[in-house]
């Protein structure tokens, strides 16, 4: 059995009186990819916004490798790496700058921030293009950097919202394969998805979540024979009809 | 600590970019070629070297009107007279003027001597011959006042001397020999008010625009540091990195001061250039032992003070400006969030500008040292009245607001308000 490396008990999120998410538990373990499915709106974002501590619960306990989410958020943000579901980059900055700039922040060791940029570079597979400015890139390499900017520190949690969105076929493609080559690395992914075969291919776990509860989790196999379904979507669509 | 450093460098080269630069350099280009381009040292030398010549026609028979223009030649007056037939057209004798440079035309008319004499106010007409509307004219349009004053001058003085032969005209025209002082608070000097004014208007014309303008360009940039954050999607990933939240609000604030104080200073190098184009100096001059009696001359010790005003006042302008900055979903949302702000900046500046605050109401004194902004404004008197103690317990005040405020913004920051806070305009 793995080690748990994240574990979210009963977690409330309220904006004003509307709850978005209402009280789900789950736990990744080390190395793992986990998913959240679930229709627009679902509360998918919310739940990782939460984790990636840039909003704070309401109610509920997280714990990531130890630490308390909202008692050691200092130690938390140190061990996670959050790609939002729309995220941008510093415009004016060129994208080496760039990464050269959230290194730094990312991180203290010198050897380690240099090791970071590398690795990133290598992962963007941008080339010259790095020198030039971020506001020149197209979407995808924009995407591309960021991504590079989320897993260059080697977070012990990557947290990946829509981490394929917008993407044409062969972007995503090489962002899945990305992605699958952190888990080698030790590193466990948490991500949001409207892609089936995405998550069908990338992820070890998922749970299907609607109006901010979790109605169902399990690997893929296990959760295509419970609705005996041949694929995820048809699941998926079973399992948020039966709810509702 | 190292961190701190890496955000600042990143802020400050944000604000350094083209957008934001070029248009500034332009202005103070533009105010430093203006001044040198309307090049005044050439109507001064006129003024010194040149003499104001004038088109003399005379119709009087009289002895007084011929006295009249010796005595005017006396007084360095260059006149070109007309004699013997008029032209029908008095126009031919405007084109005559006008080719000789000559600034006025004086015609005295007939009878003038015995009307004279006769104490029935005869007429002279003066034609003041304007070429446009620029400051050169109206400074030409003022020596031809000279003229007419000195016209009376010189008359009175002939009639007396006519009448009252044993008497000295200049005596009797200005019996008294008046000395000027000035008393400000217990400092007393022997100079006319008249000076001191010229004076401090100079200095509290500079100083004050150059207050407002770091207040407001800071003001600015800092609100647009933090919406270009929120509309360029990178504020979510910034507030999940391991970076003290605290930094990021320090950062950003340290990086808009010190940007606009440099923007300041290359406006001030600009300014500079324009107004000594205009020939004024803002040094006290010849007056200049009297006026530092006064007091009104800012010591090193009052610049100082201000100073120290100005930067906290420029402070709490920063941390308002950066919770607006959340307020506002843009870039071009921030122009609306930060007007308030700005309205009052120039307030108080307005009315340091027209009233004095000792003479108003005591809630609206108040009211008025209630504004960390009104500060530095009412500093830059202060010190020029050696009330140094005000500006000290100001500097107290506007401490004491800035750290209410920047708790205030740390507050929102450390929190989810930073993303979640909106402005709600009416009802959805
Ligand atoms: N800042 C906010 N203020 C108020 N309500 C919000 C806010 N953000 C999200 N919500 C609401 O919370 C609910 C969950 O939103 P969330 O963004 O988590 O959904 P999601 O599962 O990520 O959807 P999608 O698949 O469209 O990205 C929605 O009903 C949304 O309207
Ligand atoms: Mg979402």
């Amino acid at each position: 059995m793995k080690k748990n490396l994240l574990n979210v008990r009963k977690l409330v999120k309220k904006y004003g009186e509307f709850r978005a998410v209402k009280g789900i538990s789950f736990e990744v373990s080390e190395g793992e990819v986990f998913a959240l499915v679930g229709p627009n709106g679902a509360g998918k974002s919310t739940t990782l916004k939460t984790l990636a501590t840039i909003l704070s619960m309401t109610s509920g306990k997280v714990l990531l490798d130890g630490f308390d989410l909202v008692k050691d958020e200092y130690e938390v943000r140190e061990r996670i790496s959050y790609l939002p579901e729309e995220a941008g980059a510093y415009k004016n900055l060129t994208g080496i700058d760039y990464l050269r700039f959230m290194a730094d922040l990312a991180l203290d060791d010198r050897k380690l921030i240099a090791e970071a940029v590398e690795f990133a570079v290598e992962i963007t597979a941008l080339g010259k293009r790095l020198e030039d400015k971020i506001k020149t890139y197209s979407k995808g390499m924009t995407r591309k950097l960021l991504l590079a900017r989320t897993i260059m520190s080697r977070p012990k949690l990557a947290i990946l919202d829509e981490p394929t969105s917008g993407l044409d076929v062969i972007n995503a493609f090489e962002i899945r394969k990305i992605i699958r080559e952190l888990v080698n690395e030790g590193i466990s992914v948490i991500l949001s998805s409207h892609n089936m075969l995405e998550v069908e291919f990338l992820c070890d776990r998922m749970a299907i979540i609607n109006e901010g509860e979790i109605i169902v989790s399990g690997t893929a196999a296990a959760l295509k024979k419970k609705y005996k379904s041949h694929n995820l979507e048809e699941v998926f669509v079973k399992a948020v009809k039966i709810k509702n | 600590m190292r961190k701190f450093f890496v955000l600042l460098k990143k802020e400050i080269k944000e604000l350094l970019t083209p957008v934001m630069v070029v248009p500034f350099a332009l202005m103070v280009g533009v105010f430093a070629l203006m001044g040198q381009f309307v090049d005044l040292d050439e109507i001064v030398g006129e003024e010194a070297g040149e003499t104001f010549k004038i088109v003399w026609i005379n119709e009087d028979a009289g002895s007084l009107s011929k006295r009249l223009f010796l005595d005017l030649e006396k007084q360095g007056f260059e006149i070109l007279e007309i004699k013997g037939e008029l032209p029908a057209d008095f126009f031919e004798v405007v084109k005559f003027a006008r080719e000789n440079e000559a600034l006025a035309i004086v015609k005295v008319p007939p009878k003038f001597s015995t009307n004279l004499r006769l104490m029935k106010f005869p007429k002279v007409e003066i034609y003041n011959l304007v070429k446009d509307f620029s400051i050169i004219s109206s400074i030409n349009s003022g020596k031809v006042d000279v003229l007419k004053s000195v016209l009376g001058d010189v008359l009175s003085a002939l009639l007396i001397s006519e009448r009252l032969s044993s008497l000295n005209p200049e005596f009797l025209k200005n019996p008294i020999n008046a000395e000027d002082h000035v008393i400000i608070g217990n400092k007393h000097a022997k100079i006319s008010f008249n000076e001191v004014m010229i004076f401090v208007q100079s200095q509290n014309t500079v100083v004050p625009i150059l207050l407002i303008l770091v207040i407001i360009i800071a003001a600015q940039m800092v609100a647009v540091a933090v919406a270009s954050e929120k509309e360029n999607k990178t504020f979510e990933i910034l507030l999940s990195s391991p970076v003290n939240r605290k930094s990021i609000v320090f950062a950003k604030i340290l990086a808009a001061a010190l940007v606009a104080f440099l923007f300041s200073g290359f406006y001030m190098v600009g300014f500079n250039f324009y107004m000594s184009g205009f020939g004024m100096d803002f040094s006290a001059g010849a007056g200049q032992g009297a006026l530092v009696d006064l007091g009104v001359v800012i010591q090193p010790f009052g610049y100082l003070l201000i100073a120290g005003s100005l930067f906290l006042a420029t402070l709490c302008a920063l941390a308002i400006a950066i919770i607006l900055g959340i307020l506002a979903e843009d870039v071009k949302g921030v122009q609306m969030v930060t007007t308030p702000l700005i309205i009052l900046i120039i307030i108080p500046y307005m009315i340091t500008l027209f009233v004095d605050v000792n003479s108003l109401s005591l809630w609206a004194k108040y009211l008025i040292y209630a504004i960390p902004f009104s500060h530095p404004f009412l500093a830059l008197t202060d010190a020029m009245t050696g009330k140094e103690n005000l500006i000290i317990y100001g500097l107290f005040y506007q401490g004491a607001v800035f750290l209410l405020l920047i708790v205030f913004a740390s507050k929102i920051f450390t929190s989810d308000k930073v993303l979640t806070i909106k402005l709600k305009w009416g009802k959805k």
